[in-house]
């Protein structure tokens, strides 16, 4: 009983890390030694202590701290090109891709989703989707909704598209769709277009999708092919009972900002991959616009 | 009702990677909102600072954003992320290495131990007080055995689960333990037993090396 086992083979002995021979030397050992069985345990007690350090919780400040960065990573990807009219980078986070530019949902699809996340931010009731264009004179007379997101300076100065994204439950049919788009039109607030705040103009704010669709942006961007439409507002909704977006186009605007009227379509989740645009139209329902 | 999306919080992990891989922006922020508690509690644990935990959980979550594209999909995400955690603590570490080696000495420990004791108010059952004289005496463990202690004994990982996290065998992560346990008995010593009070005094409370 002349030498002791030391503390570190001790503690190897503990985790089983010991050798054959080695292993039952020091059994022996500590079998017959009060100091060493001692020690045996007061090693089981550093790891005691350690679980019983008591938890910090994760301060408020430092979740909103992270979110922040988070969101500041986002901006930096979708920083705008200085001017407008050049041409987007050829890189995969080019960052503002004009919808009636042919470039691809591939790369039209983040910006789309990225803006909507922007919004649930600001924790508005709908949820909007910005599009960057060369501002057009009907489009910057009126911008479609607010609360503007807390974008970079760039793209919030030349923000002229906003389709209005929500999911509101909606069953739309076919003989009520006209009537059904009308409510969809009051409640997203877009015809009290020019300098009306979006939320404050509905009565009730319609639900935000929790996520966009990833096909959602190739199939605006298909439906788009044929003309200077784009949707002003898209519900993520069913019609008859099966999966289908609801899109409001404003038809041309008669100079005051307000659309003469609407044109509600039912479109097919599918749609992005149609031949043709007609094809993924199943139903469709014009709506006065004042 | 039916909506043409899954609702992000429902999704997996994996799958909410991928998804933010592929440009959706909501993926990335529900994956933060599962992960960042046990996130912090590594790095609060690691550290022992809020403030440089704070800062290695931003670098983390920052680092995982732009990252995404590089997991590999036989880890889970959560493996991934508690070792992207560890190296931004890692990182913090290596900077702040403008202080001291460790001592190795023992004995010098040991005296710097019972000083430090003798100095702080005598108040053996606070909580906070054992809190922080366990990180000074993880602080002087070596980077990989306080990694190993911090996973498998602080908050209770497997062996197996501490291994993948860190990229080692798991007979590594076992040793690594033991070697900081040992290392470590002389400064919690008279952590042992919180209540009764112990006596700083007994023979207990400093090495007992023999």
């Amino acid at each position: 009983m002349t030498s002791h086992v030391d503390t570190e083979t001790l503690a190897l002995l503990a985790e089983g890390l010991l050798e054959g021979d080695e292993e039952h030397s020091v059994q022996a050992h500590v079998g017959d030694c009060e100091q060493c069985t001692d020690q045996l345990s007061a090693l089981t007690d550093v790891s005691r202590v350690l679980a019983e350090v008591p938890a910090t919780p994760l301060p408020d400040a430092v979740t909103a701290r992270i979110d922040d960065a988070l969101r500041a990573e986002l901006q930096s990807r979708q920083a705008p090109p200085p001017e407008e009219d050049a041409a987007p980078p050829e890189d995969d986070i080019a960052p503002v891709v004009p919808l009636r530019r042919r470039s691809g949902p591939a790369r039209w699809l983040p910006y789309l989703a990225a803006a909507a996340a922007a919004v649930f931010v600001i924790g508005g009731g709908t949820a909007v989707l910005r599009e960057v264009l060369a501002p057009s004179a009907e489009e910057t007379a009126a911008p479609l909704t607010a609360p503007q997101p807390d974008g970079p300076p760039g793209p919030d100065a030349a923000l002229s598209y906003y389709p209005v994204v929500v999911a509101s439950g909606t069953d739309y049919t076919a003989d009520g769709l006209a009537a059904q788009g009308r409510v969809l039109i009051e409640r997203a607030g877009i015809q009290n277009a020019a300098g009306a705040d979006g939320d404050a103009a509905a009565a009730a704010p319609l639900p935000s999708p929790s996520a966009l669709p990833s096909d959602l942006s190739a199939c605006v961007h298909h439906i788009d092919d044929d003309g200077q439409q784009r949707p002003k507002v898209i519900d993520l909704a069913t019609y008859e009972g099966a999966t289908a977006w609801v899109m409001v186009f404003g038809t041309p605007s008669d100079g005051t900002g307000t659309p003469v009227e609407y044109t509600v379509r039912v479109v097919t989740p599918e749609c992005g991959s149609l031949g043709s645009s007609d094809d993924a139209v199943v139903a469709e329902a014009v709506v006065p616009g004042h | 009702m039916t909506t043409v999306m899954d609702a992000v919080q429902e999704l997996p992990d994996k799958e909410l990677l991928s998804r933010h891989a592929q440009g959706d922006e909501h993926a990335f922020g529900e994956l933060v909102r599962r992960h960042r508690e046990r996130m912090w509690a590594v790095a609060i644990r690691v550290l022992g600072d809020p403030e440089e935990a704070s800062d290695a959980l931003q670098d983390a979550f920052l680092s995982a954003f732009r990252g995404a594209h590089r997991f590999r999909g036989e880890a889970q995400v959560s493996t991934w992320l508690h070792r992207i955690v560890i190296n931004a603590c890692h990182d913090r570490m290596r900077r702040k290495m403008v202080r001291p080696a460790i001592p190795t000495d023992d004995v010098n420990l040991d005296v710097l131990s019972n000083e430090r004791y003798k100095g702080t108010t005598p108040d053996p059952t606070s909580r906070t007080d054992a809190a922080l004289d366990v990180h000074a005496a993880l602080e002087r463990l070596p980077t990989e055995q306080r990694l190993a202690l911090v996973l498998v004994d602080m908050l209770g990982y497997r062996v197996d689960e501490a291994a993948a996290i860190l990229e080692i065998a798991a007979g590594t992560v076992k040793s690594r333990c033991a070697r900081g346990r040992a290392r470590l008995l002389p400064y919690l010593a008279h952590l042992r037993n919180p209540e009764p009070p112990q006596d700083v005094t007994s023979p207990r409370g400093g090495g007992r090396k023999s």
